[in-house]
């Protein structure tokens, strides 16, 4: 008798519902005549045969709720990305604005030196013009003040720009087309004063080198001195 | 501990991770909505029209509404007041709808400072501006197809470094497709080479890419090879390009577009060589590829049947099967981890492999955007197996297009992007659903299909109307007839591809393989595809988007209602709502036990007279 009574004891502790659901089905058999929650006669554990644990076994709903830390971090990694994203869009900005600045810089001061250099050359020419009308031999007086003039310009240049003869001489040893001046470019193998004089005329007239392909529209260079020039020159 | 919505945490799916999807669809919507309004600023036009203000304020109004009622309260009925559970559902919601909120702000900021970048940029004034030829830099970063345009033999896309015009260089940073005539060009650029060359720079009529960059006949200087990499990706495309010619035209045109993306009539080869026709004209400019048929090594395909074929695709609804997609990284994914299960690897090793064949594949295909959102996605999927968390591909998505977007706003107008993730949300979040309700009906293969094909569909149907003003009725019974050959036919493919290099023996043999999965899709497009009476024609743009929606909407509210119904009635017949699974029979079972009572019962009538009967029931015990 007590073991059955322990034993009933242990299937109510195991089987909550065993001994309850015998009750019920004899009440419910009596009453209702309906059937039985079998739910309530199956499990493992005390709880598992009611409604609520197979309700919360069956985990379908998505997550859409965000807790307050949560969307913090969501923040935090969401903004440093458009951090990141937006610091290059700046880093082109500033590279476009300095660019921009560095080619009307350039610009700028080769137009001035062509300005000064017609201003020197109507200057000599117009001293050319009064030494040829008090002498004979007006022309052969004219040829090494006009021969002098550009020296005397490339001089001026020197002058001006003296961070420019700091800058040809970059550390791969080439001579940079757009900052050299005509003593430079004469150091060059193959290059003479006179082809460097055109260089630097047509440097003044575009601007700028941006390839060394550009020495063929000066005058005297062709094919052959290009592939010479170019290990000894660069942009 | 509880979210605070009022819905019991006990019964949230820790495998259904959707927190990120509103946020993701705000950034978007805010990116959109930002670019609209700097067009309108630019222009002086109206930034949106009446539908597409329309269909932007309903798609952010039902993400809000779908937020408030999918973390209903899930216990039986509702808590005491309906107002202190509204209000309890709003407090726990604060943090989802602030969170929308500010990535709406993230979004419209980072495409404003992107619009703003790109209409300063010199390339962009000057092409607006109608300017001369200049002299631009660029590098290469697609590989060079044939043109579709007819004054241009090649495109690539590039983006521009630097552009020298009257004698001043400026850099730039735009992105912009390059048309090329010259042949030798062609035959000779690589993706990832820099060069330079003189051309006409102006405003791209149609496309995503700004600008268009003309290059004119003359000299092309390289100015720097491309990386060995995409060296090795050309010559093994060449080595796979020359097995597949050797296939049928069918196969020549769709087993390079399934395996690489990239379609056989548009790909051109090497130049023809000198005791060929074609190298006469070799140094001339040539426009169209009509004209350069005999340029080429390799034979063209016809176009008429490469142009009528891809219309069929489309028309037909399997036009996604001429690209690479997130399946063909899925596939491989899958073949990885099964081989590294059979080997008892780690899932350290298991990550790095998976890592590493992402990488692999998306090297050796065409690149796209939707090849971009896999591989994303994919690496963001190898971080969580490296961590030994369970994959969650609804919130990997959310994060994949929120961090693409982020870093490149301009993808907020790709349709390929929405296209992918659209179709990717589509089969996370409604695919397993359908095909448990399905599969109470079908067998479960075809129910998975279908499926996968329905979800898909209805989340890429608004976006298709916006490309093409028309549905495609077929293109379920199509998806369904060409899934089985899909996988089979995109392994072979990328196996001859591998060993196309080695051995073109046994790449052909793969590629003849892949060639007859892609004959079922063939004649299934050519089939389904050219009956043009099951296309209804649809209205276009913004208007036929919204519209669209909103009939997917009330059709899946009609689902949804009758179900409720339909559990009600269950609830109030007495069965436990929501406890197990129904036992039922099948449609099938039905259909088995009808058609056996059927003959049964024609049976019994034509049984002949009485005397025939008197014996019958003599028989009978």
């Amino acid at each position: 008798m007590k073991s059955a009574g322990k034993l009933e004891e242990a299937e109510d502790q195991s089987f909550p519902g065993l001994n309850r659901g015998n009750d019920a089905l004899t009440h419910k058999a009596g009453s209702h005549g309906h059937g039985l929650d079998l739910g309530s006669m199956v499990g493992v554990r005390p709880g598992d045969g009611r409604p609520q644990a197979l309700l919360n076994a069956r985990r379908h709903t998505p997550r859409l709720a965000l807790r307050p830390i949560h969307a913090l971090i969501a923040i935090l990694v969401l903004v440093a990305a458009l951090c990141a994203s937006l610091t290059l869009l700046v880093q082109q900005s500033l590279n476009y604005a300095a660019l921009d600045s560095h080619t009307a810089a350039s610009a700028s001061r080769a137009g001035k030196k062509e300005r000064a250099g017609r201003q020197d050359q109507q200057t000599a020419s117009g001293k050319q013009g009064q030494a040829d009308v008090g002498q004979a031999g007006g022309q052969r007086a004219g040829e090494p003040s006009k021969e002098g003039n550009p020296a005397g310009q490339e001089d001026r240049q020197a002058g001006e720009d003296p961070s420019g003869s700091q800058s040809t001489q970059s550390a791969d040893a080439r001579i940079d087309l757009n900052t050299a001046t005509v003593d430079q470019l004469t150091t060059i193998k193959g290059v003479g004063p006179v082809m460097a004089s055109r260089i630097v005329q047509y440097r003044q007239r575009i601007g700028r080198f941006t390839s060394v392909d550009q020495l063929l529209e000066v005058d005297g260079i062709g094919a052959k001195t290009l592939d010479k020039l170019r290990p000894q020159t660069r942009v | 501990m509880h979210t605070g919505t009022g819905a019991n945490p006990r019964m949230e799916a820790g495998s259904k991770d959707w927190r990120m999807v509103p946020i993701g669809i705000s950034m978007w919507a805010g990116m959109l909505l930002a670019h609209g309004c700097f067009g309108s600023w630019t222009t002086g036009e109206p930034a949106f029209t009446a539908p597409q203000a329309w269909l932007i304020l309903v798609c952010l109004g039902l993400l809000v509404l779908l937020v408030l009622v999918l973390s209903r309260c899930e216990e039986r009925g509702l808590p005491g007041r309906c107002w202190s559970f509204c209000s309890s559902l709003v407090r726990g919601l604060r943090p989802s709808l602030l969170l929308m909120l500010l990535t709406i702000l993230l979004g419209a900021l980072a495409s404003l400072s992107t619009d703003l970048m790109q209409s300063r940029d010199p390339a962009m004034v000057h092409a607006s501006q109608g300017g001369a030829s200049i002299q631009a830099r660029l590098r290469l970063t697609s590989p060079v197809t044939a043109s579709s345009m007819r004054q241009a033999l090649c495109q690539a896309d590039g983006s521009l470094e630097s552009i020298t015009r009257e004698g001043r260089q400026v850099t730039s940073h735009s992105p912009v497709r390059l048309l090329l005539t010259d042949q030798r060009a062609c035959s000779t650029l690589l993706a990832g080479s820099h060069i330079q060359l003189s051309g006409q720079l102006r405003l791209a009529p149609v496309g995503r890419l700004p600008l268009w960059l003309t290059g004119q006949d003359g000299h092309i200087e390289v100015l720097a090879q491309a990386p060995w990499i995409k060296r090795v990706v050309h010559a093994s495309w060449r080595s796979f390009f020359q097995v597949t010619d050797r296939l049928s035209d069918q196969g020549r045109v769709l087993v390079p577009g399934l395996t690489v993306g990239l379609l056989g009539q548009d790909y051109l080869g090497q130049p023809a060589t000198a005791d060929s026709e074609g190298s006469k004209d070799a140094g001339k400019p040539i426009k169209g590829l009509t004209e350069s048929a005999g340029l080429w090594e390799r034979q063209p395909v016809n176009q008429t049947y490469a142009s009528m074929l891809t219309t069929h695709f489309r028309q037909a609804g399997i036009m996604h099967l001429m690209a690479v997609s997130g399946g063909h990284f899925a596939l491989l994914a899958s073949l990885i981890r099964r081989l590294c299960a059979r080997l008892l690897l780690p899932r350290q090793l298991v990550a790095l492999a998976v890592t590493a064949s992402y990488c692999a594949l998306a090297l050796m295909v065409y690149p796209s955007d939707s090849v971009l959102r896999a591989l994303v996605m994919g690496l963001i999927g190898a971080c969580g197996m490296w961590r030994g968390r369970p994959s969650q591909l609804v919130s990997s998505l959310a994060w994949t297009s929120m961090g693409v977007l982020l870093v490149n706003p301009a993808m907020s107008r790709s349709y390929g992007f929405a296209l992918s993730v659209a179709a990717v949300l589509g089969i996370g979040t409604m695919a397993r659903p359908i095909a448990r309700g399905l599969s109470a009906h079908l067998p479960k293969v075809l129910a998975e299909m279908m499926a996968m094909t329905l979800s898909a569909q209805a989340f890429t149907l608004p976006i298709q109307v916006l490309m093409q003003p028309q549905l495609p009725l077929l293109s379920l019974p199509a998806n369904m007839l060409v899934a089985p050959f899909v996988d089979f036919s995109t392994l072979t493919g990328l196996a001859a591809l591998l060993l196309a290099t080695w051995n073109q023996t046994l790449a052909y043999a793969l590629a003849w393989l892949s060639s007859a999965g892609t004959l079922v899709m063939e004649r299934t497009a050519q089939s389904l595809g050219s009956q043009t009476s099951f296309l209804i024609p649809w209205a276009g743009g913004a208007g036929g988007a919204l519209l669209m929606l909103l009939l997917e909407i009330a059709i899946m509210a009609s689902f949804h209602i009758v179900h409720l119904l339909w559990q009600q009635g269950r609830r109030r017949a007495g069965e436990a709502a929501g406890l197990g699974q129904p036992h039922r029979l099948t449609m099938m079972a039905r259909l088995r036990f009808w058609w056996s009572d059927t003959r049964r019962i024609f049976g019994h009538w034509s049984r002949p007279g009485p005397g025939r009967q008197t014996q019958e029931e003599g028989k009978e015990p």
